[in-house]
């Protein structure tokens, strides 16, 4: 998909989740994106997290997504 | 089945707190306090004679035909004014009240045309009815004097006629439009022998009337008369089905002559509608047998080429084959269906099937995608399940209303006149929407708060209200006790008292003054029982589905859950988007919305189906478009939604169509995104499908076949045979047989079945063991996730901004007489009502651009520009513009955005960035032009 579309969907989750304290708030990020989103765009966020348009609670939710992506 | 007349019991039941004995001609009768003599006899098998009464309508006393002798009484009352006593005993038939009645009927006729026999109600006329019940032999008076037997007729509807000339003046029209249907378009004009009934001012057409054909159903006579009628005769035969139209889902007698159909009449015993209907349901169902109607499948190899007819079989090979060879090519994942609200839930579930155990993959979604996504997810995280709290009924023991982002006046109207008959009996009601809705203010009815907020701030508004609950200690203390999670609550209490939610610190953002939100907090929370009912108007936005969780923190809050009266009630836009959601069509969930990643239910339907599912979840449909663009998604079915119309940002939408290798349109009508498909299966239109819907208040109703599919096919065959020739052997003998896989295999649909559902009439899910007739109101006693859980709602604003560039706020809905993007409604006379779709503008807005009332304007925003003509009114605040969508002409989502819900991904059509331009017409107007071809080198997006 979109990069641009990828960063836009992913920042607005994290947006709704900022209430939440930094660390609970990264797992919810985390949860909703492996509940709702396909393997294909978790993949393509993981690819495309360090390229630096994420919020920062989007790369700490990746890393948690990323930890139990077994490797390719 | 012969033709079904429902049992008149001449007055409404009265439920009164107990029974009364009584004795009619000699029998016993025990009916409950408050009861009519007329409805006590009628229950008694004795029907007295009547003219102006009837059981949908208050009695009225006028007709002076239903008479009865009571013993110890003076006189001979009317049978339908006059309640019942314990002890009375009362006789409905004597020579005296032959005598009476047999004059009142000649005074009837004496200025009745008698020509019956070439009437088009000979048959099933009351009149004619009551003159046989009465023994009227002769008429001592003729026609030379003054009669009404040349009155004019009003020819002005589409749908019916007037002929004041067979008018009896028994004010049922009259009556019918005040009590049932709310409108109050029809009067009795003039005195005495002059009294007549009057559409306002003018005629029928010109008149208010909103042609739900309640006053032409409760006609007795052919004064009011179905064109139809006229044209094809009276009816002979009935079958009850479900109306194809809004989420209502109303009940119907189809009755036909032989296969044709002659008329739709709501069924007085459809638990939705109860003897109601409104223009779309009644009238317009001409677009079944519309000449444009496709009957052949048809394939093509491009979407250059001109389509092919061919066989049944030629066409699911063609479609077989190239899903296959898409598959083998790029993949398991390269394909996808498409799930339609229109369509059955045995057409749903098998859709779902095929794409899960057939294409192998979970990418399956639904067009509730782009309507109610956000109310399966926010009534999900609170209450524990993805559906309304309350059955329609439950309005009538409302005492506040709020109605929130909805106008079910024009998009629910048979729901909607309950509502407004509840408010004209006391209900308080507070209006949150933009515009000022029928709802605001309209014969009898006034909003006691409309809170005018600017679009994109419901959750500014719902936690100001919250907030106002929570800080001046109007909590239901005890519910929350008993009822949810104690910890969840004191957070969410602590997040919604912060100042940021005030009413005074959100009116800077919302617009709506603080002391008005004030008071409608108050009046929701201690004003008795507390309903919210709401629309695409909450969930069609970036925070959508936090704001249903807004909304369902706001009942819990306030106690307004688990009883009649109270709820958080979705108002469904199509009528089976609650079905085709529980059907399994998300890509995230199977049957029952349970997630593909639980592996007890998974390995239940594997085992089932005898297929490995996968566990992962599958593509959405606007992952399905970027995938398309992308190209790594080329496969696509898509049963019976026009999203090329339907779905924003038409730019992308047509871009991931015309991208696709193999594009299937399974669909009533060649429509806009046939124009990017390569094969075309003929559909079936509700009057030839045999299945159920289930609508907004999880009510499951059968819809039963009224004639043969004209395309040789029941949609769920084409289905099944697609999925067999793919290597995937799928069949049923018939529909009920895909019910009872439901049932075996989703909880809330246990105890479904078309036996079931034929013997009780409908039943409302969770249908099972422990609800074997269903559960008309739920979470009575216990949430269905066990406590209730407030979920913490901040409110984060949408990206679509507006500037100077794009200074007004563009908002989307719907008219009464037409239905989503009109693909059936603009193929009946309905067009009659709503030609055109148009912008409405505020006198400021439009006099700063120049722009005239019914002058063409240029709508443009980032995503596109389209023209259409301009309706000046303060209905819509300055700084709002607002149209529908309805003809594919107009290309309203050529300028909505991407943007859409956080969670769910359905689409924010009621919030985009415009700028209006008033247009000198010299030539005809400009199709929809997307930002990418507004320069205009490229091809219209639409044609």
């Amino acid at each position: 998909m979109v990069r641009a579309d990828l960063v836009r969907m992913a920042n607005q989750i994290a947006a709704n989740f900022r209430h939440h304290p930094e660390e609970q708030a990264a797992g919810e990020v985390a949860n909703h994106i492996r509940m709702f989103w396909p393997r294909l765009m978790r993949d393509e966020l993981l690819q495309n997290i360090s390229t630096g348009d994420f919020d920062p609670l989007v790369i700490s939710a990746a890393r948690l997504l990323r930890e139990e992506t077994p490797a390719a | 089945m012969t033709l079904l007349k429902e049992h008149d019991l001449g007055t409404p039941a009265q439920p009164g707190p107990a029974n009364v004995q009584l004795e009619i001609d000699g029998l016993a009768v025990t009916v409950p306090e408050g009861t009519s003599v007329m409805r006590a006899a009628a229950i008694a098998g004795i029907d007295v004679p009547k003219l102006c009464a009837t059981d949908s309508l208050a009695a009225f006393g006028s007709c002076r035909l239903c008479l009865v002798e009571i013993e110890g009484r003076r006189g001979t009352p009317a049978s339908c004014t006059t309640p019942v006593e314990a002890g009375m005993k009362v006789s409905t038939q004597t020579s005296r009240l032959e005598k009476l009645r047999r004059g009142v009927m000649e005074l009837y006729i004496s200025d009745h045309p008698l020509e019956c026999l070439t009437c088009a109600a000979n048959g099933d006329c009351e009149l004619q009815d009551m003159a046989g019940a009465v023994g009227l032999r002769d008429v001592r008076y003729g026609y030379a004097g003054e009669n009404h037997l040349n009155a004019e007729k009003d020819e002005s509807n589409p749908y019916f006629t007037f002929d004041a000339s067979k008018c009896i003046v028994c004010s049922r029209c009259v009556r019918a439009c005040e009590e049932v249907q709310g409108t109050f378009a029809l009067t009795i004009a003039g005195r005495g022998f002059a009294s007549k009934v009057a559409p306002g001012a003018g005629n029928f057409f010109g008149s208010e009337c909103v042609s739900c054909g309640a006053c032409v159903q409760a006609c007795p006579t052919a004064t009011l008369e179905e064109k139809t009628v006229i044209n094809l005769g009276v009816p002979l035969r009935s079958v009850i089905t479900t109306c194809a139209y809004c989420g209502v889902g109303c009940s119907f007698k189809a009755e036909l002559r032989g296969d044709e159909l002659v008329r739709m009449v709501p069924y007085k015993l459809g638990g939705a509608n109860e003897g109601h209907s409104c223009v779309k349901g009644r009238f317009a169902w001409g677009y079944a047998t519309h000449k444009e109607r496709v009957l052949k499948p048809m394939v093509r190899e491009a979407i250059t080429d001109a389509w092919r007819e061919v066989s049944w079989e030629e066409a699911i090979s063609f479609a077989a084959e190239r899903l296959q060879s898409i598959q083998a090519r790029s993949g398991v994942n390269a394909i996808g269906g498409i799930t339609s609200s229109r369509c059955t839930n045995e057409e749903v579930f098998v859709v779902q099937k095929m794409v899960r155990a057939a294409f192998g993959n979970n990418n399956v979604d639904t067009c509730a995608r782009v309507c109610h996504s956000p109310t399966g997810f926010g009534l999900s995280q609170t209450f524990g399940t993805s559906a309304g709290t309350q059955d329609f009924k439950s309005v009538e023991q409302c005492d506040v209303i709020v109605v929130i982002g909805a106008n079910p006046v024009a998009a629910h109207p048979v729901f909607a006149s309950r509502m407004r008959r509840r408010i004209r009996e006391g209900a308080k009601l507070i209006v949150i929407d933009p515009r000022r809705t029928e709802l605001v203010r309209s014969p009898h009815v006034e909003a006691d708060h409309h809170l005018q907020l600017v679009p994109g701030t419901n959750v500014a508004v719902v936690n100001a209200l919250a907030h106002v609950v929570v800080t001046e200690d109007l909590v239901d203390h005890e519910f929350i006790a008993e009822r949810c999670d104690p910890d969840e609550f004191a957070t969410w209490a602590a997040f919604i008292s912060s100042p940021e939610y005030s009413p005074e610190a959100t009116e800077q953002i919302t617009g709506v003054p603080a002391g008005e939100l004030r008071a409608a907090a108050r009046l929701y929370a201690t004003g008795g029982n507390g309903a919210i009912y709401y629309g695409l108007g909450v969930t069609e936005h970036s925070q959508g589905s936090t704001m249903v969780m807004g909304l369902a923190n706001l009942a819990m809050a306030t106690g307004n859950v688990g009883k009649d009266g109270v709820g958080v009630n979705p108002l469904r836009g199509q009528n089976n988007v609650q079905g085709s959601c529980d059907m399994g069509s998300f890509p995230h969930e199977l049957p029952g919305y349970r997630h593909v990643s639980n592996d007890t239910v998974r390995h239940q339907f594997e085992e089932l189906w005898g297929r490995t599912l996968d566990s992962e979840p599958g593509l959405r449909i606007p992952n399905m478009f970027d995938g398309a663009v992308g190209g790594t998604f080329k496969g696509l079915y898509v049963q019976g939604e026009d999203i090329a119309q339907s779905d924003p940002n038409t730019h992308h939408v047509t871009a991931a169509l015309a991208a696709l290798e193999l594009c299937i349109v399974q669909d009533l009508f060649l429509n806009e995104t046939s124009k990017f498909a390569h094969v075309f299966f003929p559909g079936t239109s509700f009057l030839e499908k045999d299945g159920t819907f289930t609508n907004a208040e999880r009510r499951i109703n059968r819809v039963r076949p009224v004639m043969a599919p004209k395309n040789g096919k029941q949609e769920w065959q084409i289905v099944c045979e697609l999925a067999t020739a793919m290597g995937y052997p799928m069949s049923y003998d018939q529909a009920s047989q895909i019910m009872d896989e439901i049932a075996a295999s989703t909880p809330t649909f246990a105890g479904v079945s078309f036996t079931k559902l034929d013997e009780v009439g409908s039943l409302q899910w969770p249908c099972n063991q422990g609800a074997p007739l269903g559960t008309p109101i739920m979470h009575i006693g216990k949430f269905v996730r066990g406590r209730g859980r407030f979920v913490e709602t901040p409110f984060v604003p949408t990206e679509e901004k507006t500037n100077r560039r794009y200074p007004l706020i563009l908002t989307t809905g719907r008219i009464l007489s037409q239905y989503n993007v009109g693909t059936q409604t603009r193929r009946t006379e309905n067009v009659s009502w709503h030609p055109e779709d148009l912008l409405e503008i505020h006198p400021c807005d439009a006099e700063e651009r120049g722009v005239v009332d019914g002058g063409w304007v240029t709508l443009e925003s980032r995503a596109g520009e389209t023209e259409l003509r301009a309706h000046i009114t303060d209905r819509v605040p300055q700084g709002v513009v607002y149209t529908t969508f309805h003809h594919p002409v107009t290309g309203a989502n050529v300028v909505t955005t991407e943007h859409s819900d956080w969670a769910t991904n359905c689409p924010e059509y009621k919030v985009t960035a415009v700028q209006i331009r008033a247009r000198v017409r010299a030539t005809a107007p400009k199709a929809p032009r997307t930002a990418r071809n507004r320069a205009g080198s490229d091809l219209p997006v639409l044609s």
